[in-house]
């Protein structure tokens, strides 16, 4: 494999990869063992959907909900989508952040824009000190597969190319699926999740593993 | 196309300009806020200029985020001025004042974070800063089309601290001068190019991003790009008649004409072309 996921092989194994993600997707935070039954228990999967919009092109929308651990009331809602940029050629992270507070059945909620809201929210909402690394790029944008051009965050993905290049973790003699699902689960892990939560990870276990 | 002809219709698209005429309701009084707005500049590189003008009626405005609304939609402040003009008068919805101006409405409360960019930064007095957020966005679509051109992003991450700040210049001045001049530092030459960064907007469909192949042999024409488009396709297949827009001008005629002469005459600041294609129902 040359290192290079191209749209047609997004397509391929977006759904194989979200069931992945879907089904081993642990929480390890700093006061709990990864994959736990209390760690667990604090966050789920909300919604999951794979959608086909223009031009043949598939996108995953989905949603975590990750809960105080001693206050259930208190919780952070993470959306997120994994699409395919055409113009880096490689897959990209849109992800929007709100913090929840549920009083007397009516939900507040208020939308985190940067890295230091993240940082104090978790730490407040959570009592997790996230350690977000300060030099994740943040932009905002379009969403480019929305039809309503609603803003989004993401993660530059001006460097993804290069660095996926530099994984040796490929092996030839796997199939191209097992080659596929593990870029996918590298880049999840590097620039996608695992790049905005490195200590309350949720993390997918390499598919080689599993 | 010779050489002359090309630098004057360049020169005509760098100077085309639109009248903008704002309207912002303070209690039941209507101010009014009219400029001309360069096609290939941002709105909010005019904010500044807009929140002083109206802060002779009502204190702390330039204190608050604030956007501009064209009928009920919230105008992308992100997006080329010219580009706005251009897809939401393809529905046929502009709102031309006497005088011409595109007419829009200025608002300050409820900002749509779903909709717009939200501005998060702030100057030591308190006015918000408006360029920092619109900085950010340009260089991101800036390193996009440098990727897309060269097959990286390294030509603009490599710019000196200096050229980096003479590109912010010149952009946020409209200097075609100085723009040329560090832009071509960005652009490979000719036979270096790999790809042609084009986004195509179609009417209820997301953005198409389209980077078009630039094959030696045999070179495409913007024809050719459209009719390779899923989204055309199916449009043609549904017998409608479509237009494709850039720069405010109707470039049916430049179907034929080859891709890379299509984007040296019109992209955008940041390199990409905009085509919008209007849909005759």
């Amino acid at each position: 494999m040359e290192y290079e996921l191209t749209n047609t092989r997004f397509n391929q194994y977006l759904l194989a990869f979200n069931k992945h993600l879907l089904e081993t997707t642990v929480l390890d935070s700093s006061d709990s063992h990864p994959g736990d039954k209390q760690s667990q228990s604090l966050f789920s999967f909300t919604n999951s959907t794979v959608k086909t919009v223009a031009q043949e092109k598939k996108y995953v929308l989905n949603q975590i909900k990750v809960r105080h651990p001693e206050s259930p009331n208190r919780s952070l809602l993470v959306t997120f989508t994994i699409s395919y940029d055409d113009f880096f050629t490689c897959p990209v992270f849109y992800f929007r952040i709100f913090e929840e507070v549920e009083i007397e059945n009516e939900t507040k909620s208020r939308a985190l824009l940067t890295i230091e809201d993240m940082d104090e929210s978790f730490q407040h909402l959570l009592g997790i000190h996230s350690e977000i690394r300060k030099f994740t790029n943040i932009s905002f944008d379009s969403h480019h597969m929305s039809p309503t051009s609603d803003i989004w965050m993401y993660l530059h993905p001006c460097d993804t190319k290069d660095v996926m290049r530099s994984f040796k973790m490929f092996h030839r003699n796997t199939s191209e699926e097992q080659q596929v699902l593990d870029y996918f689960t590298l880049w999840y892990n590097t620039f996608g999740m695992g790049a905005l939560f490195p200590r309350l990870c949720l993390r997918i276990k390499p598919t080689a593993l599993s | 196309m010779c050489a002359d002809q090309l630098i004057d219709i360049k020169d005509k698209l760098w100077n085309g300009s639109i009248n903008i005429k704002l309207e912002y309701v303070i209690g039941e009084k209507t101010f009014d806020y009219i400029f001309v707005a360069w096609r290939l500049s941002y709105f909010s590189l005019y904010f500044e200029q807009i929140a002083r003008h109206f802060e002779y009626f009502e204190d702390g405005i330039s204190k608050r985020p604030f956007w501009l609304q064209h009928d009920k939609h919230p105008v992308e402040w992100h997006l080329p001025i010219g580009l706005l003009y251009d897809t939401l008068s393809s529905s046929q919805n502009v709102k031309k004042t006497k005088g011409n101006a595109w007419k829009l409405q200025l608002k300050t409360s409820e900002y749509p974070m779903d909709k717009l960019i939200p501005f998060l930064k702030h100057k030591p007095d308190g006015t918000i800063d408006f360029e920092h957020e619109t900085k950010q966005c340009i260089v991101n679509r800036l390193k996009q089309s440098c990727f897309v051109l060269n097959g990286s992003s390294k030509k603009i991450m490599q710019l000196s601290e200096r050229d980096s700040n003479d590109l912010w210049t010149a952009i946020r001045a409209h200097d075609l001068s100085l723009f040329s001049s560090i832009n071509h530092k960005i652009i490979p030459r000719e036979s270096e190019i790999q790809r042609i960064p084009f986004v195509i907007y179609v009417p209820g469909y997301p953005l198409l991003q389209v980077p078009a192949p630039l094959n030696t042999n045999e070179r495409l024409t913007l024809g050719d790009i459209l009719s390779r488009s899923e989204v055309i396709s199916k449009i043609n297949s549904q017998s409608i008649q479509w237009v494709p827009f850039v720069h405010g001008l109707n470039i049916e005629c430049m179907l034929n004409v080859d891709i890379l002469t299509v984007w040296y005459l019109f992209r955008y600041l940041d390199n990409f072309i905009y085509l919008s294609i209007t849909l005759k129902l």
